[in-house]
């Protein structure tokens, strides 16, 4: 067994080569934008000095100042109210004192209580995610979930249970059954919780429904940051865990919505299957490209996703990579459904390009570009190898 | 008019060093996502200092070193948030690594955030302990614990017999 620094060093290569390819034109506008924050900032302090100054005056004039706009800010909007979520199938009417904002991570959203800006006294990171846990699930719709899935289909089932960690379970006004779970995720003392109710997602009247779609749940992980302040807002959550209202793809018999997948990086879907595989003889490498729901998010799907071979390094001014010498290389197929919940089945878009006879030098890159020219590498290690030099090399559709 | 003249010198520096800093950036986050946005933000405040970088022997080293910091502070400022998304966030992107290499990503993510920057910054980094502990804003005795707990943690999750050879074999330190 290797030791560890030569592992972390495999890894970090790994890492990089599925590593969103760089862009000098996205340096470019997030230098742009600092510049904008930066005049916009200064804007407001000339302002701010000049409203000193007005309300000084009008202060001696006993007048009242006019209201002051907001500064302009890149950080997500907060939302108040009511949140809503189609694809979730959810709708909540948040607390007094809460606020919501969209974070990064792929459908995911944080509810904080404080004040936008200030630190949060406490936070609840709420998203959909399917389990196999025998509380809130039948055995019927487990077994049909994993056999459906099985070790054959790509990407599997995608489920997590917290059998182990001590929960209590209760049942909602409307019936859903839910499972309050103490994790204990942080430690040190911060308490937390998990929240899960059974969310089934139910798939319109007569289409093929994945097996997976009836182990939705909708999850809650609330954090707080001292007990004193847990005793004070855990009402609240627990108001809102009980009083979320699932709407659309969660209710039964309506028409499940299916608004358009967004692609790429905090998308909608991803890639179900390995990506890349390599015949035994490298004779063959077969890029696999695809599209399925991220989890238990339902989406419709069209696109056309091309598939480049490309140099590895070079000078760039952020224009694409030019096209190694490849016949039919930046070959693309469109793709178009009614993506479903999890990554099984009948919820996968999918397309595999064979690629052999590669007799050229440097170091290559594969990567697909997507809708909106969303570009994702495909974490490509060999090429296929030189097998006739006086052939081209070639890039081959294959239907699977 | 000077930064469009440093242009191309940089974007070449910014392409060849990219995908390596988030790899061992990844590492230290837990996420690619993560790990691209602070080596953008580092890449982005080295394009201001170009003039200057570029007349430094590896610039990388100064924008791993920023980076590094970032991620840190990030992962400060989140900690409650990284704690319960390295639970429920979504999954992991799996690298193309060896079965081995893969066995030590899962160890890894298991330990805590701090034990796997010290791991990380030890052991991929080549930091001395000492400049872990001003990186981490931490005392070097600190680090030394971290790094024994880790390392233990790991040989169990990896089912080595003698945590200690690692340590033995780590790299001489750097310098950035």
């Amino acid at each position: 067994m290797r030791d560890l620094p030569e592992r972390l060093e495999e890894l970090a290569d790994a890492y990089a080569q599925v590593a969103a390819p760089p862009d000098p034109a996205i340096l470019r506008r997030r230098r742009q934008r600092r510049r904008r924050r930066v005049a916009a900032a200064g804007s407001l302090t000339l302002l701010a000095a000049l409203l000193v100054g007005v309300v000084a005056v009008r202060g001696q004039l006993g007048a009242t100042p006019g209201p002051v706009a907001p500064p302009p800010t890149t950080k997500p909007p907060v939302i108040t109210g009511t949140v809503t979520r189609p694809q979730e199938g959810y709708r909540l009417e948040l607390s007094a004192g809460w606020y919501a904002i969209e974070l990064s991570e792929p459908k995911q959203i944080a509810l904080e209580h404080g004040r936008p800006g200030s630190r949060a006294d406490a936070e609840i990171y709420v998203r959909t995610a399917l389990t196999l846990d025998p509380r809130l699930t039948s055995a019927t719709d487990r077994k049909a979930a994993v056999l459906a899935a099985g070790p054959a289909t790509p990407g599997g089932l995608e489920t997590e249970t917290f059998a182990d960690k001590p929960a209590t379970k209760g049942t909602r006004p409307d019936g859903r059954r839910f499972l309050r779970v103490d994790v204990n995720f942080v430690g040190g003392g911060i308490p937390d919780l998990l929240y899960q109710i059974a969310w089934p997602y139910h798939c319109a009247p007569g289409s093929a429904c994945p097996a997976s779609t009836r182990l939705r749940v909708l999850q809650f992980v609330a954090i707080g940051t001292s007990r004193e302040t847990w005793a004070r807002v855990r009402p609240m959550i627990e108001r809102m865990v009980s009083e979320v209202q699932p709407i659309g793809n969660a209710v039964d018999g309506t028409a499940p919505t299916h608004p358009p997948c967004a692609y790429g990086r905090n998308g909608d879907v991803k890639n179900p299957h390995p990506p890349v595989q390599v015949t035994g003889d490298r004779g063959a490498v077969l890029l696999h490209v695809g599209v399925a729901s991220v989890r238990a998010m339902p989406c419709h799907f069209h696109g056309t996703l091309t598939v480049r071979l490309v140099e590895r390094t070079l000078p760039t001014t952020g224009r694409p990579s030019p096209l190694l010498q490849v016949r039919n290389n930046g070959a693309a197929v469109t793709l178009d459904g009614d993506l479903p919940e999890g990554t099984a089945g009948s919820g996968v878009l999918s397309a595999t390009w064979k690629w052999t006879n590669w007799c050229g030098d440097g170091p290559v890159r594969a990567e697909v570009v997507g809708p909106g020219g969303a570009v994702e590498a495909l974490p490509l290690r060999t090429p296929p190898r030189c097998t006739d030099r006086a052939a081209p090399s070639v890039l081959t559709r294959v239907s699977r | 008019m000077a930064e469009a003249r440093q242009e191309p010198a940089f974007d070449e520096f910014y392409v060849a060093c990219f995908d390596r800093l988030v790899g061992q950036l990844t590492l230290v986050t837990g996420s690619v996502h993560e790990a691209e946005d602070v080596v953008q933000e580092a890449f982005l405040r080295a394009s201001a200092n170009w003039a200057r970088l570029r007349k430094y022997e590896v610039p990388e080293q100064w924008v791993r070193r920023v980076a590094l910091r970032l991620a840190i502070n990030h992962l400060r400022r989140g900690r409650r948030r990284a704690a319960a998304l390295l639970r429920l966030g979504p999954p992991p992107v799996t690298p193309p690594a060896s079965a081995d290499a893969l066995a030590v990503d899962a160890a890894l993510r298991t330990l805590p955030i701090r034990s796997r920057q010290v791991v990380v910054l030890y052991y991929l980094l080549g930091l001395s302990v000492e400049e872990i502990g001003r990186e981490l804003a931490i005392p070097a005795g600190t680090v030394k614990s971290q790094l024994h707990r880790a390392r233990q943690a790991l040989a169990r999750q990896l089912a080595e017999p003698d945590p200690e050879v690692n340590h033995r074999h780590a790299r001489s330190p750097r310098t950035p």
